[in-house]
């Protein structure tokens, strides 16, 4: 939840292990100590969507960890996040938006040694939407004071043998019936497609089609819907600039129309049964969905300009859930 | 493989790495229905990559990924479990 700078503060000298999401000068005025964070003023609260620059919203680690250890991974580096993951347990990230770690990520997570069989879970920090090119997304780290805009930041936080990490993610868009769109390349823009196996340009297809541009490409990864979500069309030059990467050979559809955006929003939410132990959603819906001042239900967090349950997702609420799976077997078994 | 508790409880143990279903489960040839996100991501992109290198070498590659994923999710899988255990039955 979201908390003062002085109460944000005392907790790190308390000694607790914590996540953080605030501005750059709410967290650059916290002391060294067992954090990360990263940059964004937009949160989502018990009483509703906020902005705010003063406050700083916080996730402490669950009083079962076993160990919680920060560190910070450049671009080489990267690729062994889940070799050094703890056994049972979860790895947390933050990215800043658009330095190469970001791109290197969303490109190349999937293929990552370990990855999903060891959860990562995070987001990518941004700025004020009003200083998008004017401010660079940070990231922290706590315990050596550090404020960084080319790396990112982990905290691998390890699990006693009971506890089980699971992630999930809510997202208010599915697959469309339409056109079945592939792309030659992997990559954050596109200029040449295929449309139903015949070639054509992304961004004169989309303008043809005049598209609104708040509802994604989405593929169906064996159930689980994944986005990606469409940042510009540049019909003049033939390029489309996306949020996340499409990927060559996977099958994408124009997610289907939502008639009313931030009812299907209020709907999907509402319908979340469990309290998770974090969660965080994209600007976008915060954005399209008028998430100021309405209420998640029990989905409070960062609002964040890229999701990571395993792999970077857009438009899309990502929740960590800490399972007692003996207290389940038990049951079962009775 | 054991199936040590009844058909309505819990299914207790994955099918050893050398079980083909694993090969199937990877390729694609044998579908799979799940909710859990860790599982979801990693068929589809094992799919993926299988389709763009079908080779042996490959197909191990993926098995013993998937086999490494699907042993760390085990305490939370369920359905996906049966139906692993019945397309091994099945044969």
């Amino acid at each position: 939840m979201l908390h003062s700078i002085a109460e944000v503060h005392d907790k790190i000298a308390a000694g607790a292990s914590l996540l953080l999401a605030g501005s750059e000068e709410a967290l650059s005025q916290l002391p060294r100590g067992n954090w990360i964070g990263g940059t964004i003023p937009y949160f989502m609260e018990r009483n509703g969507g906020v902005c705010s620059e003063s406050q700083v919203f916080v996730t402490e680690i669950p009083q079962e960890a076993v160990k919680a250890h920060a560190r910070e991974y450049t671009l080489q580096d990267l690729p062994s996040i889940c070799k050094d993951a703890p056994e049972n347990g979860f790895s947390f990230i933050i990215i800043p938006a658009g330095c190469s770690v970001h791109s290197a990520y969303a490109e190349d997570a999937p293929s990552y040694e370990g990855m999903f069989s060891k959860p990562v879970v995070g987001w990518v920090s941004g700025v004020h939407i009003s200083q998008v090119d004017k401010r660079r997304p940070k990231v922290f780290l706590g315990p050596v004071g550090k404020t960084l805009s080319e790396s990112a930041v982990v905290m691998h936080v390890a699990l006693p043998r009971c506890k089980f990490a699971q992630l999930d993610i809510i997202n208010v868009f599915e697959p469309g019936a339409g056109d079945v769109i592939t792309f030659p390349a992997s990559g954050f823009s596109a200029c040449r497609c295929s449309v139903n196996g015949k070639p054509a340009n992304f961004a004169h297809y989309i303008s043809d089609l005049r598209h609104d541009l708040r509802i994604p490409l989405t593929a169906d990864y064996n159930g689980s819907f994944v986005n990606v979500s469409l940042q510009s069309v540049d019909a003049a030059n033939g390029i489309v600039k996306f949020y996340a990467p499409v990927f060559s050979g996977v099958e994408y559809t124009l997610a289907k129309p939502i008639a009313d955006y931030v009812a299907a929003f209020e709907s999907t939410v509402r319908n979340h049964p469990v309290e998770p132990v974090f969660s965080c959603n994209c600007v976008l819906n915060y954005l399209h969905a008028g998430l100021e001042g309405r209420r998640t239900g029990k989905l409070t967090g960062p609002v964040t300009f890229g999701e990571i349950a395993h792999q970077l997702l857009n438009q899309t609420i990502v929740s960590l859930l800490i399972r007692d799976v003996c207290q389940e077997e038990r049951r079962a078994e009775h | 493989m054991q199936s040590t508790k009844s058909p309505d409880s819990k299914v207790t143990a994955l099918p050893p790495i050398t079980d083909p279903v694993w090969g199937r489960l990877v390729s694609g040839e044998k579908e799979l229905t799940s909710s859990n996100i860790a599982i979801n991501l990693l068929l589809f992109n094992s799919r993926l990559r299988y389709k763009k290198d079908p080779s042996r070498s490959n197909l191990s590659i993926l098995i013993l990924h998937a086999y490494e994923v699907f042993k760390k999710q085990e305490p939370i899988l369920d359905d996906e479990l049966k139906q692993i255990a019945s397309a091994v039955c099945a044969r």
